[in-house]
């Protein structure tokens, strides 16, 4: 992890544990701020993880900067909605729609959130704890 | 008449199981041992069956090779009944001929348990993945099938086998 020092300066309320940075208030000035601050530069989503904890879901944005060599995890914990992050980083479009598709989590401000992998009319979201496959229509498939 | 029908049907499918052509279709690791079979070393030129067709209203032979999901199964039946008559179906692979290790209800919610639910089926080739080997097996069994066939077997065959699916909101539902 690089430099905590600007971070803890700037976030003086965001917790690190674990290797992560906790934004769940406020994951927007954070992602903004570390793609941007000239020291830091995380210019690279690397990817979006989804946890479903059952009674919370977490996000985990794993960022790498290109100029540092450096990669850094920042997480939300919420319940089943999250700010989308496309404003900052585009290639999070295509993460959202798959978090979206496979664990339900609505995402404002995504500007065309949609299945990514299943088809549109599928019931449900399979990789939710909950999720158990009873669609009427593929009885056949039994 | 009975010995000019016959001889009839014996030049026909005499052409016919000779020159089977496949449609390419390879939708996941059986396409590997798929195209593997096209190869000098297996030469799959042998039985006829090289010209791989990239358009289905030019092939003759559906070799069905990989897991075949929910979203994938529309086209997998869209491309079936854009085949023209004569068309024969193999299906290749543990995952066409009845869902593979995606089979319990538990493991997986997006495979199809076996394309027979979804077409006819002629040739059934398990194992994960068939050799080339068991697809040439597989594609000598179909030629010794074709040989015996008559127009009217053809037809009791598909009435029996009819297709029950339509595709609706992007996934297949009884009709």
């Amino acid at each position: 992890m690089p430099d905590i020092n600007i971070i803890r300066e700037h976030f003086p309320n965001n917790i690190i544990e674990a290797g992560k940075l906790d934004a769940s208030f406020n994951i927007i000035e954070v992602l903004s701020f570390l793609k941007n601050c000239p020291e830091l530069s995380f210019d690279m989503l690397l990817s979006i993880i989804a946890i479903d904890y059952i009674h919370y879901n977490e996000l985990i944005y794993c960022l790498l900067s290109t100029h540092l060599n450096e990669s850094i995890k920042v997480s939300v914990k919420m319940k089943n909605e999250a700010k989308s992050v496309t404003a900052i980083y585009k290639s999070a479009y295509f993460d959202e729609c798959e978090i979206y598709d496979l664990f339900g989590i609505k995402f404002t401000g995504n500007p065309n959130l949609k299945r990514l992998l299943l088809p549109q009319s599928w019931a449900g979201h399979p990789l939710k704890k909950d999720y158990i496959l009873n669609d009427e229509r593929l009885k056949w498939n039994e | 008449m009975g010995i000019i029908v016959t001889t009839i049907d014996y030049v026909l499918n005499w052409g016919r199981s000779n020159s089977i052509w496949p449609l390419t279709f390879a939708t996941s690791c059986c396409g590997i041992e798929m195209i593997c079979s096209t190869t000098s070393s297996f030469d799959i030129a042998r039985f006829g069956s090289e010209v791989f067709r990239a358009s289905p209203r030019q092939a003759d032979l559906l070799i069905c090779a990989g897991t075949i999901t929910h979203k994938m199964a529309p086209v997998l039946l869209r491309l079936y009944q854009q085949m023209p008559e004569p068309k024969y179906v193999i299906a290749m692979g543990a995952c066409t001929c009845g869902g593979g290790m995606f089979s319990t209800p538990e493991d997986s919610y997006a495979v199809v348990r076996g394309i027979d639910k979804i077409l006819p089926v002629d040739i059934f080739i398990p194992m994960c993945p068939p050799k080339p080997e068991a697809l040439f097996d597989g594609i000598i069994k179909l030629q010794k099938n074709i040989r015996k066939e008559s127009i009217l077997t053809r037809k009791q065959f598909l009435g029996n086998h009819k297709v029950k699916l339509k595709e609706k909101d992007g996934i297949l539902q009884e009709l």
